[in-house]
């Protein structure tokens, strides 16, 4: 399931030295509170990243990701098992990461691939996020 | 530093481009404006002409009518969605009205799915006025716009988004739109006290072109659609006129005083006084022209349709046997100046390419008008030259303007002689030729007009 490899994905990245706070909410911007899988923090830079899981990234989810994508302006990396090519092209474009995990991927590879990801993202401090655990 | 190249995106909206100098590639552009504004028809417009010019791929998507309803209104107006869509250049969607949130990821879906499948290069969203109603918090709406204006980049898509203005209000949306998109057009639709309506295009934003706080008049209709208005009159005029394709008059007598008829496709001025027979050589020429297979419209602000037709009844016509000849009755009090012009423009568009135009009696206009009238003149005369379609105006002594305008002066004049009165005629300028500088006879004989 892929549930299970996202937990053993964030433990990972907690054994990297990230802090990784579940079903956490992000308030963005506007006010708007966002849920996410995960919120990932550093301890120098703060929220370095956003982590949004489904079964399927298709069409439709596009336009909600690019809105929290503007509305938070933080890395947001998306992991699906069924990724959609158009929605990927689009998404990633727009400066954000999709990996595709399947029952054969392993959690250290996903949670090194992440890291590499987050070496450059820009962080949010305290100060301009409101984490709501 | 990467300089980034802008390319051009003329929304082929006539006028709009000249106007204006058009969009640019992948622009968000919001089109506000009140119910009958022209907002659809601007949206399909400039996709229309996007694929039809360009061949570039658009993608409509309506909230609001079927594609049937949509593609039969837009072919009265002249674009033929139907014949894009079989060459695989248009895509319509009509997406439900949104009434849940969920409404965002299907718009999503039918946006990301279909803009990538046609490789669409023009999108519309028609509105996003309930979109925008389902999210409460003024910040969402702009998180909307943003994300939108992201992925139309993205995509290399020019997108139109058109949003509702309730009439009378002025702010556009939640005052957020014209921070984020890249051109805010507003479309009014004026409705005087009296008289016919009309439609304004103010400009707000167009990023990366300069300004101007004209507001703009447009007009929706065949053949274009929608077009706006030339501002200015020195505009150059576009023309195919010969000095030797003639339109006779029909008058034995004139015909040779004007070398052969009137020059076609120009302006004809015909000014006498009250008795002196304007409207009945007006008439004759309508008639001759029509019986002889061109499209007349004959239209008089003075006389009702029925005694028109007595007249021509009395010249010795069928009025009812001239299939050509239209002819119509309004009272000036009926019109506004705006609602002139589009009276002489609508006689082109309905169904028809009016080759012959004859506006009687415009002394009535020009006494309830004013001297604003001559402006509303110049712009008809200005039209018909374009179509290529012959004028023919009447009134009692000529505006200074339409002295000016007018290629050829027709004068008559009412002598009376021994207790007798006589009709005289003079052509008293005639561009491109020469006429003859004296007065002549102007009679009835039987029921025939003639010069002597």
């Amino acid at each position: 399931m892929i549930g299970e490899l996202i937990k053993e994905v964030l433990r990972e990245l907690e054994k990297l030295g990230f802090r990784v706070t579940c079903g956490a909410k992000l308030r963005g911007a506007s006010g708007y509170e966002h849920v996410f899988e995960a919120v990932v923090e550093e301890p120098e830079r703060g929220v370095v990243a956003v982590i949004k899981a489904s079964e399927r990234l298709g069409a439709e989810h596009v336009l909600p990701l690019l809105a929290h994508r503007i509305d938070l302006r933080v890395q947001e990396v998306v992991l699906a098992k069924y990724v959609e090519s158009e929605a990927e092209q689009l998404l990633e474009a727009a400066g954000m990461k999709v990996l595709k995990i399947n029952s054969a991927t392993k959690a250290s590879d996903v949670a090194k691939l992440i890291c590499e990801v987050l070496k450059g993202a820009k962080g949010l401090t305290r100060t301009n996020y409101n984490l709501a655990r | 530093m990467t300089a980034i190249l802008l390319e051009d995106c003329p929304s082929g909206i006539p006028g709009f481009d000249e106007a204006t100098g058009g969009f640019y590639r992948g622009q968000l552009v919001l089109v506000a404006g009140n119910a009958g504004s022209g907002k659809t028809t601007f949206a399909a417009k400039f996709i229309y002409e996007g694929a039809k010019r360009w061949g570039e791929p658009g993608l409509y998507i309506s909230t609001g009518e079927s594609k049937e309803e949509f593609y039969a209104y837009m072919a009265r107006l002249g674009m033929d969605f139907k014949a894009l869509e079989e060459r695989g250049l248009f895509r319509y969607v009509l997406f439900p009205t949104p009434t849940s949130t969920d409404a965002l990821m299907n718009l999503s879906k039918e946006l990301v799915s279909n803009a990538m499948e046609i490789k669409a290069k023009r999108v519309v969203i028609d509105s996003i006025t309930p979109f925008l109603t389902l999210s409460p918090p003024l910040e969402v709406r702009a998180m909307l716009h943003n994300a939108l204006k992201t992925i139309t980049r993205t995509l290399k898509a020019t997108t139109v988004l058109t949003v509702e203005v309730p009439r009378g209000r002025e702010s556009i949306g939640a005052e957020v739109e014209e921070f984020v998109c890249d051109a805010l057009i507003k479309l009014t639709l004026v409705v005087p006290e009296a008289g016919a309506p009309y439609r304004m295009m103010r400009v707000l934003k167009l990023r990366g072109r300069p300004l101007s706080r004209v507001a703009y008049e447009y007009e929706i209709g065949p053949p274009f659609g929608i077009r706006v208005l030339p501002t200015s009159l020195l505009e150059e005029l576009e023309s195919k006129i010969s000095r030797l394709d003639r339109v006779p008059t029909g008058v034995k007598g004139l015909d040779e005083m004007l070398g052969g008829g009137l020059i076609r496709g120009t302006v004809v001025l015909i000014e006498g006084p009250p008795g002196s027979g304007k409207t009945l050589l007006a008439l004759l020429i309508a008639a001759e022209n029509s019986a002889r297979g061109l499209e007349t419209a004959y239209v008089s602000f003075e006389e009702p349709r029925q005694q028109l037709e007595e007249t021509l009844r009395f010249l010795g016509y069928k009025p009812e046997r001239l299939e050509k000849l239209s002819i119509s009755s309004i009272s000036p009090r009926a019109l506004t100046l705006r609602g002139i012009y589009n009276v002489a423009e609508a006689l082109h568009t309905l169904d028809r390419r009016v080759d012959l135009m004859i506006l009687d009696g415009l002394t009535a206009l020009s006494r309830e008008f004013g001297s604003a009238f001559a402006q509303v003149m110049r712009e008809i005369a200005f039209s018909a030259k374009r179509r290529g379609c012959t004028l023919i105006v009447t009134m009692i002594s000529g505006l200074a303007v339409l002295n000016t305008i007018a290629d050829t002066l027709i004068r008559l004049r009412v002598k009376e002689e021994e207790g007798e009165l006589r009709r005289e005629l003079a052509v008293v300028k005639m561009r491109m030729y020469s006429p003859e500088p004296k007065y002549r006879e102007l009679k009835l004989v039987g029921n025939k007009l003639v010069v002597t």
